[in-house]
């Protein structure tokens, strides 16, 4: 942080709307809480109730996989439910308190690690600024009390990231940055399916740019593993890939409908006025101020990481291009919480790429 | 970029719930009412759901997942996949009226319109 040269008057009104901004967040959090303390939807129907199965269930909690809980996603990886009903084993009790703590915690700490990340590499304003587009979105607002695993997993994306510019942007070259950045990521992949397609598209990136990967590599092994096994021998097989006949895919893949409407939910949730994700914001920002001209090197270090981003945001829309669901419903559910787990990654990248004010 | 980021949360106020009744809430309220039945279940138990909330609606599909939320270990199923079904009923006419076309008994009540049946021979 000391490095920043424009801690000036800019600084403070920036870190003024910041704080106002994260007393914002926190106030919509205990609002929501107190509204659903057990969380949205998705929270008791899925990953709580998978939480109670690990809680209550002694030597039964396998029942989980049970094919009338097939509404639940029984394949959904247990790292959140483990880590909730962990902190039910610890306090002895099941108390509401734990998954709202826990999704809390995944909140403040995204915020946290994407102001620190940027600003070790650009600054005090600059990360600042970062914080508060973050801050100022209304579906990180909105998602992160709702108690899901999209938070959670926005942090690892994030965490896999930083360790990666971390490392790039340092002298000494450390290992230990890779492996925690595949640890980052294989934990990912141990919260939610969707960090698959993100380590995937991770590794491939190292790949082509011909960067080192084998610490990241086994970072990424332990929970990798562990999770593969989930996978193999006690999950039932996921919803999505199950109903992937070649005749489904092919009938999804001649509809041009499907395209244009995927393509239109998309614009819908990240350039219209009132999207729940402020991108216009950053196109304008990007226009005024250019490029990174200064920082080559930290500018080098984000291109494979803005590739596989993109890769990542391919492999959801594929997902729903071949969706068994109604594409609609599909969209309307999950693309903005899908869109979140990149978000704060993305403003990393962004705010690493663009000129300081 | 500071006044876009002021204005652009305002969207999600709109969605916000200004009011302390902490921390009572629908999930809450409805589950609390599964407690003792839950209690006298053993784990891995299959019993069947039915409420008289319309077929397919959100209404009935929540209350099913809530009951499933409120009832682990116990596995929550259709009607027709177990003999003994935990009933949820908002007024007394609808479950007579349930018994009556299902050709469902009267095990027990349970208090705050929850009841457990069991099927007929010949029941559906």
């Amino acid at each position: 942080m000391s490095r920043d040269r424009n801690a000036g008057w800019i600084g403070r009104v920036v870190f003024l709307f910041f704080a106002l901004l994260l007393a914002n967040v926190i106030l919509a959090f205990v609002l929501l809480t107190n509204n659903n303390p057990h969380g949205n939807w998705d929270a008791w129907a899925i990953w709580n109730m998978h939480a109670r199965f690990l809680y209550r269930g002694g030597s039964h909690w396998t029942a989980l996989f049970s094919p009338e809980l097939a509404y639940s996603h029984p394949d959904y990886p247990l790292l959140l439910p483990g880590l909730v009903a962990g902190g039910w084993f610890f306090l002895g009790s099941e108390h509401w308190l734990v998954p709202a703590a826990i999704a809390f915690f995944f909140e403040i700490a995204v915020v946290g690690l994407l102001v620190s990340a940027v600003g070790f590499v650009r600054g005090t304003v600059q990360a600042l600024l970062a914080g508060c587009v973050l801050l100022a979105t209304s579906a990180f607002i909105l998602q992160g009390p709702m108690q899901y695993a999209d938070i959670p997993l926005a942090f690892f994306y994030l965490a896999a990231l930083a360790a990666l510019i971390l490392h790039d942007s340092r002298e000494d070259n450390s290992v230990f940055l890779l492996a925690l950045s595949g640890l980052a990521a294989g934990l990912g992949l141990s919260t939610k399916n969707e960090g698959w397609a993100f380590a995937a598209a991770l590794f491939f990136t190292r790949i082509l740019f011909r960067k080192e990967t084998i610490p990241w590599l086994i970072g990424l092994l332990f929970p990798a593993l562990i999770t593969l096994y989930f996978k193999v021998r006690l999950a039932p097989s996921n919803d999505l890939l199950s109903a992937a006949t070649p005749a489904h895919l092919w009938q999804c893949a001649m509809d041009i409908s499907r395209y244009r409407q995927i393509v239109a939910t998309l614009f819908q949730d990240t350039i219209y006025p009132g999207a729940v994700f402020s991108a216009p914001v950053l196109i304008i920002y990007f226009l005024l101020v250019g490029k990174n001209s200064l920082d080559r090197k930290n500018s080098g270090a984000v291109t494979p990481l803005w590739g596989a981003l993109g890769l990542t945001l391919t492999a959801y829309l594929i997902s729903f291009l071949f969706t068994p669901y109604p594409l609609a419903w599909h969209l309307s559910t999950s693309l903005d919480r899908l869109l979140m787990q990149l978000w704060p990654s993305v403003l990393l990248l962004y705010f690493i790429t663009v000129e300081r004010p | 970029m500071l006044s876009f980021c002021f204005f652009s949360h305002f969207p999600a106020w709109k969605q916000l719930p200004i009011s302390f009744s902490f921390p009572e809430n629908s999930v809450t309220r409805y589950e609390r009412r599964f407690e003792k039945i839950r209690a006298s279940l053993p784990p891995g138990t299959r019993i069947g759901f039915y409420s008289d909330a319309a077929d397919g609606s959100t209404d009935a599909i929540g209350r099913f997942y809530v009951a499933q939320y409120a009832l682990v270990p116990a596995i929550v199923t259709a009607p027709e996949k177990s003999d003994w079904i935990i009933g949820d009923f908002s007024s007394k006419e609808s479950l007579a009226a349930t018994l009556q076309n299902k050709h469902w008994t009267l095990a027990g009540t349970m208090g705050s319109g929850l009841v457990l049946m069991k099927k007929t021979e010949g029941a559906s």
